[in-house]
């Protein structure tokens, strides 16, 4: 069993010796992986759709009780500060993650405003079970009316006699909930959802295999793919929601948010840079190994240190972030940003490759950044 | 109702804007309520026959070239001669008036050497006036965002500067930073004297003679302080607004601004629109932003520096209702209360704990005396600015706490004014709350925001320091605008100068 730290906390990397057997289960049965440490917020009053839609790049006021939507917020500059889901539980009640804390600047929004704001993070626990027989297991853990439970919705159960919020969505790109209790609640629901997973070949799973599964997926991880603005030393280093491929949950035909200005005059002009998919030449990559007569090595999980990404010309035209091995698409894939303009979806481009201490370019073919999208996920 | 520009607040301020954006042939709606034209030297009566003249009484300091330009004079505005002010130590008494050898005669009589010294700091002032001036009587240099054409302000105030000489140069870059203190400490040995030279410029921030920075407020006052008017803020006003509707200003007096709509016009509180693409608020930058606004509407950064800004009131204002009349030494209108620098530091150190000074500095003024109609035939109107008080007293601005503090204040004047003994009949005291509530004023701060160095040039925040903001079409044009807060007309002069230069836009 691996351990890492995840937002403070001792979060599993794998339970076994190597997460293979783990991401197998995301992709053929199910996995049930705590992600606790996830930030968590629950706004509520009569100003909480003011104060969302305010400090939101999606119109909140639009999302509607019982469904959850995913979306990121900006500073004034337009540049993502973080991304994360939003659930209405009433008309005036919301629960928002994020990858980072975000109390302050959620509080500093608020001014003058009728709403209350809570971390939660630590009163509340999260499973998600992922998988395609994901939903079989929810069913017999919390009842048949979660075998309706549509993409992006939530509904209120009962696991082992405790009260819990289960959601539609995930972090697999696979059919996937994800559970929502309080913390002492939360052994007791774990050890009922893996005895009534037990027939679904349900497997504790962790974050080695997650981050395999939302690599094919396509999902931008923050502090790994983009980091939060807050954090950027340059103005560079800073990414926008066009420019990760977010432009479609950014509502400008609204009143005003925080970053609106600078989103509009975006979208008018132009981005920067685009959110891509590489999938890697295998035989290039292959034969630059056997140069040195190696087999080709890939790593054996997720990476995740950035590498340039080249045009065929060998001008560099951007960086991949994040990558892996497919099991599941035999595909060796890796998510980049590259300058908008230098490349078209479908373009060979070349990514840095590291064979015995040289330094190689291997071809790769830009795609949309989702490799991976079960029709079952929405259905 | 539509109309080109509207200017919202009734202050010396708004007034001064609304006159120059009507004479140069706007059409303009000056949206206040009745009681509020005058702002904060808006007069009310405070006991039966007995008025107050507001909480800012000083014109000293209002611009002469906007007299001219307004043409002032012709509406009855009369320059009073130079304003006398009596220092009541408790044994030494003065009188400092702008006539230099008359205020050094006053001086010798309490330290010859001080007397001397007293003529080189007039005439050190008197040096440095031209550049410091010119910086205080126009838009501030852009050092926000500057392009190539704000080099040559910029180069200008530098030329000045240099045309001053090596040694008063130095001396003005070394000064502004300095504490009223130390400045002071250099120049006088009467402590009496360096009190009350102190006083005026450390009571406009949230600081006391040992603060760093507080030698620029003083720096601003010698510099800036010129005749006042006779019968006081109360004839600026009238002639302000008998100017303003002779440039054509029509005067909305029923109701005030509820929420402003930049580009759009104003609501008012009866629930109507006031339609107007160009909107020029006289009212402090957190009232602007923090109340006529929706927090939405502001940029995240925009709204940290407007809440950041800081506008902490320190004085409570006690007036007082006389039976008999009172003479200050000298004829004079006004009087200070503070013995020594100390003793000002030291009725400044419990604010910052929430406390009350055992002995509050006080300034006083007897209207009076310039409005004989302010009190009945026979009686007095006093109105006495006490330094310093919190915003927030512990344990609350109780009954109590104001009685107390209300004695206290009558046993001070008392001492050193023999003739108000037993003859105080009606009193009212404005803690800062009281101030904020009845004028306005976020935190009661009557300079619409602290008179400290990061807030002096670059006024209220960054992308607001040239009086228009990121709203297009709104102006703001209070004290909270350079060059600051007291009746000077130049935020209002300044301004409207802003609104003009950008009529290509609108």
């Amino acid at each position: 069993m691996n351990w890492k730290d995840w937002a403070g906390y001792h979060a599993v990397v794998s339970y076994q010796e190597h997460h293979e057997q783990e991401y197998f289960a995301f992709r053929h049965a199910a996995g049930l992986m705590d992600a606790t440490p996830l930030f968590k917020y629950e706004i509520k009053g009569p100003d909480a759709v003011y104060l969302l839609n305010r400090v939101m790049a999606k119109d909140i006021g639009k999302l509607r009780e019982g469904r959850v939507t995913y979306c990121c917020w900006c500073d004034d500059d337009g540049r993502v500060l973080d991304d994360g889901t939003v659930s209405r539980l009433g008309k005036e009640h919301f629960r928002v993650t994020a990858a980072e804390p975000f109390l302050h600047w959620f509080m500093l929004n608020s001014r003058s405003l009728n709403v209350s704001i809570e971390d939660i993070t630590s009163e509340y626990g999260m499973l998600a079970l992922q998988g395609p027989l994901s939903r079989e297991i929810i069913v017999r853990a919390a009842g048949e009316e979660a075998s309706s439970l549509g993409f992006f919705r939530l509904m209120r159960a009962s696991i082992a006699g405790r009260d819990v919020t289960v959601t539609r969505t995930g972090y697999t790109g696979d059919l996937g909930y994800e559970i929502w209790c309080r913390n002492p609640d939360a052994l007791a629901i774990y050890d009922t959802v893996m005895d009534f997973g037990r027939d679904y070949r349900l497997m504790p799973a962790g974050l080695a295999a997650l981050d395999v599964a939302r690599v094919e997926a396509g999902f931008i991880m923050n502090g790994v793919d983009y980091f939060s603005a807050n954090h950027c030393l340059t103005d560079d280093r800073k990414s926008t929601p066009y420019e990760l491929g977010l432009g479609w949950s950014v509502d400008l035909d609204r009143e005003n948010f925080i970053g609106r200005d600078a989103l509009k005059r975006e979208k008018e002009e132009g981005s920067k840079w685009r959110f891509v998919g590489l999938d890697i030449d295998w035989d290039a990559f292959e034969a630059i190994f056997a140069k040195f007569d190696l087999p080709p090595e890939t790593p054996a999980g997720a990476w995740r240190t950035p590498v340039p990404v080249f045009g065929m010309d060998g001008k560099q035209i951007g960086q991949a972030t994040s990558g892996a091995w497919s099991p599941t698409l035999k595909k060796n894939l890796a998510l980049a940003s590259l300058k908008t303009g230098e490349f078209r979806i479908g373009d060979r481009v070349q990514i840095e490759v590291t064979a015995e201490y040289e330094r190689k370019l291997c071809p790769a073919t830009v795609s949309e950044p989702m490799f991976y999208n079960p029709k079952r996920k929405r259905a | 109702m539509a109309t080109d520009v509207i200017v919202i607040g009734g202050g010396v301020n708004g007034l001064t804007a609304a006159c120059y954006l009507a004479k140069a042939g706007r059409e303009v709606t000056l949206l206040c309520e009745e009681d509020s034209i005058g702002g904060l030297c808006a007069t009310h009566e405070f006991h039966p026959g007995f008025t107050s003249p507001g909480v800012l009484s000083d014109t000293s300091m209002f611009r002469e070239w906007i007299v001219k330009d307004l043409s002032l004079e012709e509406q009855g505005l009369v320059s009073e001669g130079l304003s006398k002010v009596a220092v009541l130590g408790k044994e030494r008494r003065f009188v400092l008036s702008g006539d230099v050898s008359q205020t050094a005669e006053e001086i010798g009589r309490v330290s010859q050497a001080d007397a001397v010294r007293y003529r080189e700091f007039a005439a050190f002032y008197e040096r440095i006036r031209p550049p410091v001036e010119r910086l205080l009587n126009n838009v501030p240099p852009n050092i926000v965002d500057p392009g190539t054409g704000d080099l040559l302000p910029l180069l200008r105030y530098g030329l000045a500067l240099r045309r001053l000489g090596k040694k008063d140069m130095l001396e003005v870059l070394r000064l502004a930073p300095m504490t009223v203190y130390d400045w002071l400490d250099e120049w006088f040995e009467c402590d009496e004297l360096k009190a009350a030279l102190a006083l005026p410029a450390v009571t406009e921030s949230y600081a006391g003679p040992w603060s760093p920075g507080t030698n620029a407020n003083l720096l601003i006052r010698r510099v800036t302080s010129g005749r006042g008017f006779k019968g006081g803020a109360t004839a600026l006003v009238e002639a302000l607004v008998s100017a303003a509707r002779g440039f054509g200003v029509r005067f909305e007096t029923s109701t005030g601004a509820r929420a402003i709509e930049p580009g759009e016009g104003v609501e008012t509180a009866a629930g109507d629109i006031l339609s107007a693409k160009t909107i020029v608020a006289a009212f402090g930058p957190k009232k602007v932003f923090l109340e006529l606004m929706r927090p939405h509407e502001l940029s995240h950064r925009l709204e940290q520096r407007i809440v950041n800004f800081r506008t902490r009131g320190l004085c409570s204002q006690l007036l007082l209702a006389v039976d008999g009349t009172v003479s200050l030494p000298g004829g004079a209108d006004r009087a200070l209360i503070a013995d020594d620098l100390d003793a000002i530091e030291k009725a400044f150190d419990p604010v910052k704990y929430g406390a009350l000074p055992d002995s509050p500095c006080l300034e006083v003024y007897i209207p009076s005396q310039q409005n004989p109609g302010f009190a009945p035939e026979g009686k007095t109107s006093v109105s006495v600015l006490l330094h310093y008080t919190p915003y927030e007293l512990l344990g609350g601005w109780t009954e109590e706490a104001r009685e107390e503090l209300t004695r206290k204040v009558i046993r001070i004047l008392e001492e050193r004014i023999p003739e108000l003994r037993g003859a105080v009949v009606g009193a009212q005291l404005l803690t800062p709350r009281d101030i904020e509530e009845r004028y306005g004023v976020a935190g009661g701060q009557i300079y619409e925001g602290e008179h400290a160095l990061d807030q002096l040039l670059v006024r209220p925040s960054p992308e607001c320091a040239m009086y228009e903001t990121p709203f297009e079409g709104l102006f703001l044009c209070s004290g909270g605008s350079f060059p600051g807060g007291g009746l000077t007309g130049a935020p209002g002069a300044l301004a409207s100068r802003a609104v003009l230069n950008r009529k290509s836009r609108y």
